[in-house]
């Protein structure tokens, strides 16, 4: 199972209708060596989505290899390219190489074994670093499934490209949880919230969660240590209020 | 810039929204006289060339090793397409092609005389977009436009050629197939060949034996009526038409038991001494410059550099003479070579590197004489082998859109072209492309050594190839007694 933000324990996956689709559409790309995207503000479960579908890739599809890709603000496509080199080989990319090279050697590493590509925080890439990445995946040789991974910002770069319009085979949008999903799917996130007041997992999303699931699991992550100090199992009014006090409230909350 | 021909043309080929189903057709279309290229993004000129290289099978590291600029490479690039016969060069993303990749496409669309189909994105909405138009027209190209539809019709997907073809179909036994042959001398080749091979194969052999008499026969018939056959028209024979271009070694040793056989009854002897060929010497009998190895010298980008190896690997001798050669001596599709020998042998020759000026009184330039470039002065046009006709043919080219002239020179001083003899330096780049090629004749051998030095403007290398091959050749018709006189 993947890591939950800020390693909350305890906690169970939500089988939201995007973490579900996230799986097939990984399923999808690999299959056909084909572009998507998942794009969506930050905190809605993209990365936690994407990652629980890789171990379900790992499981089912042992031959399948995964090269993660994160950059800097602003990359050049040099990098993209030094950076997807030093992954694919496992060791630094020597210098004095020059653009065809690198391009000959990515081509050539990216033929063989079946791959996915996975390149975060996409809303980084400029349009050259996109040019590069299609370029790769456009050859005949290479043999791999591109996954973009961003949050906001990350459809509107890529959208302004008219190259990837005819190319993206999967686009899944994260958007936060509304108001009505919150109670009945955060009463199964955690032991602590069994049982819980609908008004009150409402007033939590009002005041902190605004239906992101980092946000929820910052606060659950404060309130399940302030339930086991007061030797409770389960939140209440008093946990809630002072959980609000150590996330921003302060004393004022 | 060169001279438009008048084939060359550009199409800008519109693909609105950069759809991907260009790049899916893209890859379907190379085929015999078509490339296509695909520009690594953000590349230089010099990065261009090395696409366009390495889409007409040249190996685009030789750009770096041989420290070409990307004009030269470009150049070469022209050269190649042009001898490989190249009609269509399709470019794709010329959308994203600054104005200087474009020019740089438009002289090598000149210098081939090919249609350029550019493939670009209109609605792209980046800002360094060029014109295509503008810019290939201000170089000098005819530019028509055409939809991404009319292009699919005027260059539709090539068809397949059937592979499972096979050319030796009228002979009785595939002639790449055959196992290793006796090596007894020809009086007993035929009777050792009977006892020891299946009766199947001995018929295939026994057919291939009675074709090769049959053609030497003719071709001495022939040469008979010219006047009798010379050395050097016999090593023509066995270098360019018969042994060298043999697809195996027992092949090669069939062909050679024939022709020995057949000159025998000629009055001329020829002699195979094998004990010095080591482990397989019929292997040692055909050419080295096989299918593969022609391949592996095509690959080579610099077409000098790969044109010298060519004609030193086919004539078994270093690059000596090879100054001499001017663009009217090679045919223009690279098939044969032709120096005709003066009418008069002790006059003399001026080399091109050398000038008549006015104080040629008393600083006279050095004559050269044919006879000490046996290998180059023949009789006949020497028939280069078929796997490295393109690559001759490229380096014709190369020269010829370099403004060379009939008369010009084939191969130039790197630095000092025309005032230098370009020998030296050709060597070193037929040392250089064997070392790459994995190829190690002795001949070409750095230091003196026992092989000799390839260097050395002697006689006797003019031979090598028969005596490379443990081959000699001897008149008996003219040592032996005649019965009419009395002793």
């Amino acid at each position: 199972m993947p890591r939950h933000f800020a390693n909350l324990t305890g906690a169970a996956t939500l089988p939201t209708s995007t973490f579900q689709l996230t799986a097939r559409i990984v399923d999808d790309l690999v299959a056909n060596c084909a572009m998507g995207v998942l794009h969506g503000p930050a905190g809605t479960g993209k990365t936690y989505a994407m990652e629980s579908a890789l171990e379900d890739q790992a499981a089912r599809n042992p031959g399948l290899a995964v090269t993660l890709l994160s950059f800097t603000s602003q990359p050049t496509m040099r990098l993209v390219g030094d950076q997807l080199l030093t992954e694919l080989t496992g060791a630094a990319t020597a210098g004095g190489r020059n653009r065809f090279q690198i391009t000959a050697k990515l081509i050539d590493l990216l033929a063989h074994p079946k791959r996915l590509v996975v390149v975060d925080e996409a809303q980084r890439l400029n349009s050259n670093c996109i040019e590069m990445l299609r370029h790769l995946h456009d050859d005949r040789k290479t043999n791999f499934a591109l996954l973009y991974v961003g949050g906001d910002g990350c459809w509107e770069v890529l959208s302004r490209e008219p190259m990837l319009r005819s190319r993206i085979f999967r686009r899944l949008p994260f958007r936060p949880l509304g108001p009505a999903e919150i109670p009945d799917l955060i009463r199964a996130y955690h032991p602590i919230y069994e049982g819980a007041d609908t008004e009150l997992l409402r007033s939590i999303d009002e005041t902190y969660g605004h239906g992101t699931m980092r946000d929820w699991a910052s606060f659950t992550h404060t309130a399940a240590a302030l339930c086991e100090d007061a030797d409770r199992t389960r939140i209440d009014a008093e946990v809630v209020a002072n959980a609000f006090t150590l996330l921003g409230g302060g004393v004022y909350a | 810039m060169p001279e438009p021909t008048d084939q060359a043309r550009a199409v800008v080929v519109l693909n609105p929204g950069d759809h991907a189903r260009a790049t899916r057709r893209l890859h379907a279309l190379p085929g015999p006289g078509r490339i296509v290229v695909h520009p690594t993004p953000g590349g230089s000129a010099a990065d261009l060339a090395r696409n366009v290289l390495a889409a007409l099978g040249k190996n685009p590291d030789h750009v770096d090793q041989d420290k070409l600029t990307a004009l030269a490479a470009m150049r070469h690039a022209g050269a190649h397409a042009s001898a490989a016969g190249v009609r269509d060069l399709v470019v794709d993303r010329g959308h994203r092609m600054p104005a200087t990749l474009l020019r740089a496409l438009a002289e090598l669309t000149q210098r081939a005389g090919a249609t350029l189909w550019l493939v670009h994105a209109p609605d792209t909405g980046a800002k360094s977009v060029v014109t295509p138009h503008e810019v290939l027209t201000g170089a000098g190209l005819p530019v028509t436009v055409a939809t991404f539809t009319e292009f699919t019709e005027q260059l539709p997907v090539p068809t397949v050629p059937d592979q499972r073809t096979n050319p030796d179909v009228g002979a009785p036994w595939p002639v790449t197939d055959w196992p290793e042959l006796p090596l007894a001398d020809f009086p007993q080749f035929l009777t050792v060949c009977r006892r020891r091979l299946p009766g199947d194969l001995f018929q295939a052999l026994r057919f291939l034996l009675d074709q090769e008499i049959t053609t030497t026969r003719s071709w001495a018939g022939t040469q008979r009526r010219r006047g009798g056959f010379t050395h050097d028209r016999l090593l023509a024979y066995l270098r360019d038409q018969r042994l060298g271009p043999a697809p195996s070694g027992p092949v090669a040793l069939i062909r050679l038991r024939a022709i020995q056989i057949a000159l025998l009854t000629q009055g001329h002897y020829l002699r195979w001494n094998p004990a010095e060929l080591g482990p397989d010497p019929a292997a040692r009998l055909t050419g080295v410059i096989t299918a593969k190895v022609g391949a592996a010298i095509a690959s080579v980008t610099d077409t000098a550099a790969s044109s010298a190896t060519a004609l030193a690997l086919h004539l078994g001798t270093s690059t000596h003479g090879f100054g001499l050669i001017r663009l009217t001596h090679l045919a223009a599709d690279g098939s044969r070579l032709y120096l005709p020998p003066p009418a008069d042998p002790e006059a003399g020759i001026l080399a091109p590197w050398e000038k008549e000026g006015p104080f040629s009184l008393y600083d006279p330039p050095d004559r050269l004489y044919p006879r000490d470039f046996p290998h180059l002065f023949t009789p006949d046009p020497i028939r280069l082998p078929e796997p490295v006709h393109r690559v001759l043919a490229a380096h014709r080219s190369y020269r010829q859109a370099d403004g060379a002239g009939e008369d010009d020179p084939l191969f130039l001083h790197p630095t000092r072209p025309g005032d230098h003899n370009p020998e030296r330096g050709l060597r070193e780049a037929v040392l250089r492309t064997c070392h790459r090629l994995h190829l190690a004749p002795a001949w070409l051998h750095r230091t003196h050594c026992r092989h000799g030095d390839g260097l050395l403007p002697s006689h006797t290398r003019a031979f090598t190839w028969m005596e490379d091959r443990g081959l000699s050749h001897h008149v008996l018709a003219a040592q032996r007694p005649n019965p009419t006189e009395a002793p």
